[in-house]
């Protein structure tokens, strides 16, 4: 009964603000979050080695054509995803900042990039591996653009798939 | 151009649907979902597919509102912020608008998402227009330097033109603060939809935000047929 009310709850505090919405769209330009993603593997001691430099999790492209950026208006999953795991990073980082943790969030971005790593091609006989994730968060003080460490993962092994 | 409540209700349901049926497909195909996820966006998708055909809209719109629901809960909130919720207001206020046992409570859902399409231009303008960051350039300059949202790294070469900034910055502040002044005439309106038209396909191109473009004109034709409403046309 207590967990049906407090679903009930839940659930009301995701459609109150759809039905009154604020429509703030763009009040101020936030801090922006990346995601970054380092491959680890098991070295000849069994120690876990990271393998592999902090890399942009799905960098935008450097250019699109014309015709690519119009076709965006009828056929974006990737982008959307991406832009979902934008928003994912900003509820953990502001649970983080007010002491909590969001689990959800966390592990939603954990599962998409153990998905994406699990897919990726590998080399020769590469061992399965594990990874760690890293939330910067790009910002602007004065003139400069400053890009600030907000979380580090742990490490998050991929074995448990195999 | 005019609308009865009858047309603005059915094209909101079109449009709606094909919000709808894009969103599923976008799931149900692309990456990065599980197969729940992907179960409950084919649900979406085929109940989008009856929406477009006029079959039952009252049932399948009692259905998509679960669908709907459903997904917030999966995803915690808004899959793509604003664009859902404009989907789901959408969603709502067209069931509301079948559902509803009297044609002036019908007309007033209808109503009530017409003003949400009006009011999401107004206050999104004026936020920005008391915002001197904007009003200078400076805050479309960060989206474009350091925001998540610029579709490629080229676009973000944009943030080195402080005076196109400047244009575009005003240029959204102007159309936004001044859309409900076209409520006032017919074809004002008519152009000022275009316009916005224009502008969700523009952040689409630019920005990603494909959702944004669909969800809105979802909503176009219920403001058309308030218009003609308040007018008395």
């Amino acid at each position: 009964m207590r967990q049906s009310l407090n679903n009930l709850s839940f659930l009301f505090s995701l459609l109150l603000p759809v039905l009154l919405p604020s429509w703030r769209f763009f009040k101020t330009v936030a801090p922006s979050p990346r995601i970054e993603v380092a491959r680890f593997e098991r070295g000849s001691d069994g120690a876990w080695v990271q393998v592999q430099d902090w890399q942009a999790f799905r960098p935008a492209p450097r250019r699109l054509s014309f015709g690519a950026l119009v076709a965006q208006i009828f056929w974006n999953p990737d982008r959307n995803a991406q832009l979902y795991l934008v928003s994912c990073a900003e509820r953990m980082i502001a649970a983080q900042e007010e002491g909590r943790r969001c689990a959800r969030s966390f592990n939603e971005i954990s599962a998409r990039l153990s998905e994406a790593l699990w897919q990726a091609p590998r080399t020769g006989r590469a061992p399965l591996a594990a990874f760690r994730f890293r939330l910067i968060f790009i910002w602007r003080a004065g003139q400069e653009l400053r890009h600030d460490v907000d979380f580090t993962s742990d490490l998050i092994a991929l074995d448990a798939r195999a | 151009m005019s609308l009865d409540f009858d047309q603005a209700r059915r094209l909101c349901d079109l449009l709606l649907a094909v919000a709808l049926v894009l969103q599923a497909l976008e799931h149900v195909v692309g990456n990065g979902d599980g197969p729940r996820t992907r179960r409950l966006f084919a649900a979406q998708g085929v109940f989008s597919v009856a929406l477009l055909g006029g079959l039952a809209p009252a049932v399948v719109l009692s259905a998509l509102l679960i669908t709907s629901c459903a997904t917030l809960w999966r995803f915690n909130g808004p899959y793509n912020g604003g664009s859902d919720k404009m989907r789901s207001l959408a969603l709502f206020a067209l069931w509301l608008a079948h559902v509803l046992p009297t044609r002036g409570g019908q007309e007033l859902a209808l109503a009530y998402l017409a003003a949400q399409l009006v009011l999401s231009y107004l206050v999104s303008g004026w936020i920005k227009l008391i915002n001197p960051d904007w009003r200078s350039g400076a805050a479309l300059r960060d989206v474009f330097a350091y925001s998540a949202y610029p579709v490629s790294e080229g676009l973000r070469g944009w943030a080195q033109h402080p005076r196109l900034l400047w244009a575009m910055s005003w240029a959204v502040i102007g159309f936004e603060v001044l859309f409900p002044l076209t409520l006032l005439q017919p074809r004002a309106l008519l152009w000022g939809l275009a316009l916005a038209a224009l502008f969700h396909a523009a952040n689409a191109c630019l920005f990603g935000l494909n959702r944004f473009f669909w969800a809105w004109i979802a909503a176009f034709p219920a403001l058309i047929w308030l218009q003609a409403r308040l007018l008395g046309l």
